[in-house]
């Protein structure tokens, strides 16, 4: 028996219908009495037979790589996975959203330094405002309002550079003496403004206009007769306000009024 | 890029063995594997060892020319699957309790036939004994297995004559085969005495 064990390539001589007649009838023999033998050669029969097909184990092989492929991958939960989706899109739309408050800051920031007083406003939405809005995105509510508060200010309060040189300092025509206002008028948004003047020589019709700092017209060319008129601040919003009093063509006076 | 397989292609891609439509199947398929496997206590290699099986199986079926696929793909794999669980679920349990239990087999058209299931998983238990020997031994029977002649297996290995190619041949298969029966897994399902 332990002579078959140790010569094993017997068994697999047998397989391969290698062995003589003798040898196979000895073997044949021992394998009778010897369970374990009969096992073996049993095992070596199926071994052949499994393994003769070469595309089994071809499949087999690429089946263990793909499993073993998958296996070094982390598999993450579904939720995990639409979390980190999210994720990313929300940094992503982050991100194309700062790019395009910076860009719109750059042009803004340009054309409120450099065009401020070419850009027409819109009623009710000042023009000031949507170059100071991409500013303060990132500020709390109550600094938002502060800091657009302050720009509002800053920005209704200042002087328009051709108006405010001809401040006081105007062409009086001979026909029309201007007796009020002052050149510079502080007043607060419910009050009343003064008008007058005196025709000096001859009757001339007197015009009055007020423009705001951003040279719009708020109130044009009132051919008045009376000696005098009164304005009421109230349909002002406050600012910074330029009133002109021209007789005919000719500049009478010029000044400012600023309603706090 | 994710590419959407036909039964068809799937079918034939199996077949013929083509490893993009096996990691499709596994992508798709193995998760309900691993559903099968684990209502039953197994674990993720179990699962893994149930699905080679079973794509072995269909292999196998799908070589035999009468054979025909009804279904599809997944369904017929969840059948093999599953039989291939219950069954080895069965001889563990017979194993562990001695019992005589006894599996229901109505699966109709799907039900295994013993001998595929057997060399399904036999053939597993080669394969995995295989790799783990010699690297002379592998290389030795891989020209075997794909009937390479012998006179090439020597000149290819440096013996010096087709004699000793069988020498080592059948070396190499008794290393294999004392390997395979000291495995536990082999008492399991092989009816040797």
């Amino acid at each position: 028996m332990n002579d078959f064990l140790t010569q094993s390539h017997w068994i697999g001589k047998f397989t391969d219908n290698e062995l003589t007649p003798e040898e196979e009838i000895r073997l044949l023999d021992q394998a009778s009495h010897n369970p374990l033998l009969r096992n073996e050669l049993r095992l070596d029969r199926d071994i052949s037979e499994l393994v003769a097909d070469y595309d089994r184990i071809q499949l087999s092989e690429a089946i263990r790589k793909t499993m073993k492929h998958d296996e070094s991958k982390v598999i993450l939960p579904i939720y995990l996975k639409i979390a980190a989706s999210v994720m990313i899109l929300v940094t992503l739309a982050g991100m194309a959203g700062l790019l395009i408050h910076n860009t719109n800051q750059n042009i803004r920031h340009a054309l409120h330094t450099s065009q401020r007083f070419i850009i027409p406003r819109v009623q009710g939405f000042p023009d000031f405002l949507t170059s100071i809005r991409p500013v303060n995105t990132t500020l709390t509510p109550a600094k938002r309002r502060e800091f657009v508060q302050n720009n509002i200010d800053n920005d209704i309060y200042t002087p328009r550079p051709e108006y405010e040189f001809l401040v006081g300092t105007v062409t009086r025509d001979i026909s029309v003496f201007v007796i009020s206002p002052v050149p510079r008028v502080k007043c607060k948004s419910d009050s009343l403004i003064l008008f007058s003047w005196r025709w000096m020589s001859c009757f001339v019709p007197v015009s009055l206009e007020i423009t705001d700092n951003h040279g719009h017209l708020v109130l044009n060319n009132m051919q008045m007769t009376d000696e005098s008129f009164i304005l009421s601040t109230k349909c002002l919003a406050r600012g910074l306000y330029y009133y002109k009093i021209s007789a005919g063509e000719e500049l009478v006076t010029m000044g400012s009024i600023s309603i706090y | 890029m994710i590419l959407l397989y036909t039964n068809e292609w799937l079918v034939k891609g199996l077949a013929e063995g083509k490893e993009s439509c096996i990691k499709y199947i596994y992508r798709e398929y193995f998760p309900m594997v691993r559903s099968i496997v684990g209502a039953q206590n197994g674990n993720l290699e179990d699962a893994e060892d149930v699905f080679h099986d079973g794509l072995i199986v269909i292999y196998n079926r799908l070589k035999n020319k009468e054979f025909a696929l009804n279904s599809s793909l997944k369904t017929y794999l969840f059948s093999v699957c599953r039989n291939l669980w219950r069954r080895r679920c069965e001889r563990k349990y017979r194993l562990l309790y001695g019992a005589d239990s006894y599996v229901n087999d109505s699966e109709g058209c799907y039900s295994l036939d013993e001998t595929e299931e057997e060399n399904a998983e036999k053939f597993r238990l080669y394969k995995k004994h295989f790799v783990e020997m010699p690297d002379f031994c592998k290389e030795l029977l891989t020209y075997y297995i794909r009937k390479t002649p012998l006179p090439e297996i020597a000149r290819i290995m440096n013996y010096k004559d087709t004699e000793y190619v069988k020498a080592r041949k059948y070396y190499c298969k008794n290393l294999l085969r004392k390997k395979i029966l000291s495995d536990p897994e082999c008492k399991q399902f092989m009816n040797y005495e």
